[in-house]
């Protein structure tokens, strides 16, 4: 039933300029079916893999292939190649939002009876349909007997207090290269206007700045970094169980909750077959089977509606705002100025 | 007998009065209700031949007055109006009968028999000849104390003769009077009821004769 | 053949065309109004959103560094997407420069200020967009650029919202329409109900009945009832008529009749010759003709009009018979012929009959039963009754029975083929029979033993 490739290898796309990176392509399905759903994420394969070995179980007359890419490779391709996907994933949700400003998505017909909450679709053209929390990681080992911070006002004056302590040894996204890592910060300065004074105090303790999440807890694991901020909760979950150094914290003066959006290309070619992907996805047995199986939240469930400090990040029009190159140079500017002193 | 015969059309009137006194009985004349009040009031009548229709009023009236002065003087209404509604009220106002124009005369002669017969008090009418007597209004022939029922042609008949006896009738004569035209009649017809009237008399005294080719004569038998 | 009274038109259908076309009518202008009200209030309240965001948005727009630096702000964009999820475009230009924003947003001719924005439609992307233009004056280095900022939404809320209208509308529309059909029907029942009513009890009356019809109808069809009264009293009024002609004919006639008879009667009896008294003869018999002829035409047109309208009362029906039969006697007695009376019931009956018709029909019978009965016989009268009938039966001799069609008989102007030697016109059993038909009744007439004709005449009580 299911084929599986991995493969690191460069697609070019003869007549379009832009090249996407494929970081892994996967097969799910029927073997000697011709592939009809392309689906392009930015979501690990072996993250996502049960709900797509799910849907082809359930819909047998489907066979999908599973492209990974980079979230603004992604935006970058998806912009201008309109045709070669039916369906597009992606944690970045304002260059989600921006294609669908841009007027490049399709309608998505999405069902009645949707597990997904109201304010995770947005115009039935891009869907929310899991929920992260965004989170810090703190090595175990070196916080034994130390309080553990659980805001960030705590954690600005932990880190004052104790500067050898964190010094070279905090770690968190470059946001001027990673969307994820620019969406968490942009979103981290509307919340709180300590963020710029943490900024500062990350950059007096010299913090480094990588581009993903797996990198942050490698070090996290080994000990080099004790602090990794502004991670994606499902993977540090993920790695914690097995990797034992891991503690993950969900900051009480709020946690930012990301959502994972789907969104069909205005001219895809196989658009009833993205729809009945999507609409099982965000369906009961979706949900519950992307809850059980994956370690990724349904938006719906009781975790993010009780926790009083879960703050989603909104769907709507204001994710633009930070994608301006104007407000985005400005931000960079302030940014890098604290944290590359 | 007195008849008043109140109608206004004199030629029916006159030829009334002209039949009565064949019948050997007067009448009077009066052609409309005041005339015929003035006649009451002043005569005896035996009879009133009464016409609804006259020219002062309606007869029913008159009718109304004569028998509220309790007079049960025999009245036939003479009427020639369809409406059975008319003739029942006029049984009812107190007519002893009525008669629809035009009528025979046989049948005229019929009611007034009629009429005359049911009045109480009655005198006897009787004709006589010989020592036979002839009760019309009872139909008997009365001699020697021996009465005799008859038949109504048979009083007709007897009528007739004792009317006018020793006179001779014709036999169409007595055909004219016996029978209506209506009737199939023969020559013999008119000879069988003389021979039964001349049954009847026989012992009384008078006898029929008939002379042939002039008809028939009532007379004293001889001896 | 009735010709049917030209239709033009039904009440009910150009009531419902009228109302529906009303219905649909005031739908269509109220629904045209009420959208562009709705629009109106939509773009309006898009236009002060749009304002404001405008607003906003200089708000955040200086100078820095000898450069235009904006601030976007967040929430304002979180906003103007907000209320229909629209599409949010912008674009900040100096001059033809673009300097941030969605470059190919359509230029605006004459951009308004902040407090006075210019607003304008476009089609853009494929979709409709209202653009608010501003034109806002910044000193940069000591000098006074303007930059044009330009701010746009699609229309999302205000389809959204029309979307809503029309499909709530057309509930409305159904409903109101049908309201109005039903009105009409109601209204078209309100005057086709009360004349149906009045074309019923028409249609229920019989030919007899003349009577005035009551009923209880609207102002409106008041001169119809009134009217159709009146011609009925009209119809009353020429029949009456009618029935007084009948009447005064038969006074006409007959006097004058009484009179020739008369004359010629007792010319008969004085005449001596043989030739005048056979033509006097003829001329008596010619009366009796003219006379029984004149009768029984009078009585035929009494019972036709009777017929129409029998004027029933209540009658001793025994005591009628009695009088007839005494009425009877002299005529009878002329002929010696007995009449023998049988009395069958056991006591007075009383019916409800019209007594003119009654007592024709008897008396006809009776007539034509002396008429043609030899002299000397008898002539039966038996009556009875049972639950349901009256029955009189009258039996005579006949003279010349054998070949009598009996059917034939009732027949007007059939006489029996003993007619020949009995003068008359043979109306009076056709008389007797349509009398005793127009009471309902049954007459049958046949031969029983010998020469006996017998004549049963059964007359239902109710």
């Amino acid at each position: 039933m299911r084929y599986c490739v991995f493969a690191f290898f460069l697609i070019f796309w003869v007549t379009e300029p832009f090249a996407l990176t494929a970081e892994s392509v996967t097969d799910y399905g029927t073997d000697n079916r011709a592939i009809d759903v392309e689906i392009l994420s930015s979501t690990d394969q072996e993250i996502f893999e049960p709900i797509l070995e799910e849907f082809v179980k359930k819909f047998p007359n489907r066979r999908i292939r599973y492209t990974v890419a980079s979230t603004s490779d992604i935006f970058e391709f998806i912009s201008t190649n309109q045709t070669e996907f039916d369906l597009v994933m992606s944690s970045a949700m304002d260059l989600q939002i921006k294609l669908v400003n841009d007027g490049l998505a399709a309608s998505l017909d999405l069902s009645e009876n949707l597990q997904v909450p109201d304010w995770s679709v947005w115009q039935d053209q891009l869907v929310g349909f899991s929920a992260e929390p965004i989170v810090m990681v703190l090595s175990k080992k070196d916080f034994i007997g130390k309080i553990v911070p659980r805001t960030r006002r705590e954690l600005i004056s932990l880190i004052r207090n104790n500067p050898s302590f964190f010094k070279n040894r905090v770690i968190t996204y470059d946001v001027n290269t990673s969307g994820a890592g620019f969406l968490f910060a942009s979103q981290d300065a509307r919340q709180s206007n300590s963020f710029w004074r943490l900024a500062e105090v990350f950059g007096a303790a010299k913090t480094k700045l990588v581009c993903c999440s797996g990198d942050m807890l490698d070090e996290i694991e080994t000990g080099q970094s004790v602090l990794a901020y502004n991670l994606i909760g499902s993977y540090a979950e993920q790695h914690a169980k097995t990797r034992k150094n891991i503690e993950i914290v969900y900051p009480k003066d709020y946690t930012l909750i990301l959502l994972r959006s789907a969104l069909i290309p205005r001219h895809a070619k196989n658009k009833k077959g993205a729809r009945q992907f999507i609409n099982y996805l965000l369906g009961k047995d979706g949900q519950s089977h992307m809850t059980q199986f994956t370690g990724l939240l349904a938006p719906k469930s009781q975790g993010i509606l009780d926790q009083g400090n879960f703050k989603p990040i909104r769907l709507d029009t204001g994710l633009l705002v930070y994608l301006d190159k104007l407000k985005r140079k400005r931000f960079l500017r302030e940014w890098n100025e604290a944290l590359v002193q | 007998m007195k008849v008043l015969i109140v109608e206004d059309t004199v030629e029916l009137a006159r030829a009334l009065r002209d039949f009565f006194a064949l019948g050997g009985h007067s009448a009077d004349i009066a052609g409309d209700l005041s005339s015929a009040q003035d006649y009451l009031s002043v005569s005896h009548f035996d009879m009133v031949l009464l016409d609804i229709m006259l020219p002062d009023g309606d007869g029913r009236g008159l009718l109304k007055s004569i028998r509220k002065r309790d007079d049960s003087i025999p009245i036939i209404v003479m009427t020639a109006k369809s409406e059975i509604s008319d003739r029942i009220d006029v049984l009812d106002i107190g007519a002893d009968d009525y008669i629809v124009k035009p009528f025979e005369f046989a049948e005229l002669e019929a009611r007034c028999r009629a009429v005359l017969r049911r009045q109480k008090g009655q005198n006897q009418t009787k004709l006589s000849y010989g020592s036979v007597s002839l009760f019309p209004l009872l139909a008997t022939l009365e001699f020697k104390n021996k009465q005799q029922n008859l038949r109504n042609r048979e009083l007709r008949l007897l009528e007739i003769f004792f009317n006018n006896p020793e006179m001779i009738h014709s036999k169409e004569q007595l055909t004219d009077r016996l029978f209506s035209l209506s009737e199939e009649v023969t020559d013999n017809t008119i000879e069988v009821y003389v021979g039964r009237v001349r049954k009847k008399l026989v012992g009384s005294g008078l006898e029929i004769i008939t002379m042939r080719g002039l008809g028939y004569r009532l007379r004293l038998c001889d001896g | 053949m009735d010709r049917k009274p030209g239709t033009t038109f039904s009440i009910k259908k150009r009531l419902i065309l009228l109302l529906g076309c009303v219905a649909i009518g005031i739908s269509g202008a109220s629904y045209v109004l009420i959208n562009s009200v709705v629009s109106q209030t939509v773009v309006a309240t898009q236009d002060r959103l749009l304002s404001a965001a405008i607003a906003s948005i200089v708000d955040n727009l200086y100078s820095e560094d000898g450069e235009v630096s904006l601030d976007l702000p967040y929430d304002t964009f979180s906003l103007l997407g907000a209320i229909g999820e629209d599409q949010v475009f912008y674009k900040i230009s100096e001059k033809n420069t673009v300097i941030t924003g969605y470059v190919d947003l359509p230029k605006i001719a004459n951009p308004g200020n902040v407090l006075n924005p210019s607003f304008k439609q476009f089609q853009y992307r494929g979709k409709a967009i209202r653009l608010a233009a501003v034109n806002y004056p910044l000193i940069i280095n000591g000098q006074t650029k303007v930059i044009t900022i330009l701010v746009a939404q699609t229309m999302n809320f205000q389809d959204i919202t029309l979307q809503k209208i029309s499909k709530n509308f057309i509930p409305i529309v159904i409903i109101f329409t049908l309201t109005l059909v039903l009105l009409a029907l109601g209204a078209a029942n309100l005057i086709t109900n009360p004349l149906n009513e009045f074309a019923t009890k028409v249609q229920r009356r019989g030919p007899n009945d003349l009577r005035k019809i009551i009923q209880v109808v609207p102002e409106e069809v008041i001169p119809l009832v009134e009217a159709f009264n009146d011609l009925l009293k009209k119809l009353r009024g020429t029949l009456r008529q009618t029935e007084t002609f009948i009447a005064e004919a038969a006074h006409h006639i007959r006097t004058p009749l009484a009179v020739v008879k008369s004359e010629s009667e007792l010319a008969l009896r004085k005449s001596r010759t043989p030739e005048n008294r056979e033509h006097l003869r003829q001329i008596i018999r010619s009366v009796d003709q003219t006379n029984r002829s004149a009768t029984q035409l009078l009585d035929h047109a009494m019972v036709l009009y009777r017929a129409e309208r029998p004027d029933k009362t209540g009658v001793m029906i025994n005591n009628c018979m009695a009088g007839l039969l005494q009425q009877l006697a002299p005529a009878a007695a002329l002929k010696d012929i007995l009449i023998k009376v049988n009395d069958e019931t056991t006591g007075e009956i009383f019916m409800e009959v019209d007594r003119n018709l009654f007592e024709t029909a008897i008396r006809n019978l009776l007539d034509n039963a002396v008429k043609y009965s030899p002299v000397e016989k008898q002539i039966c009268v038996n009556y009875s009754a049972t639950k349901h009938h009256y029955k009189i039966e009258i039996k005579n001799e006949r003279i010349g029975v054998k070949s009598l069609n009996f059917r034939g008989l009732l027949k007007r102007f059939k006489r029996g083929s003993n007619a020949a030697e009995v003068p008359g016109s043979g109306l009076g059993l056709s008389i007797a029979n349509e009398a005793i038909m127009a009471l309902k009744g049954d007459l049958k007439i046949f031969q029983s033993r010998g020469n006996t004709i017998c004549a049963t005449v059964s007359l239902p009580f109710s």
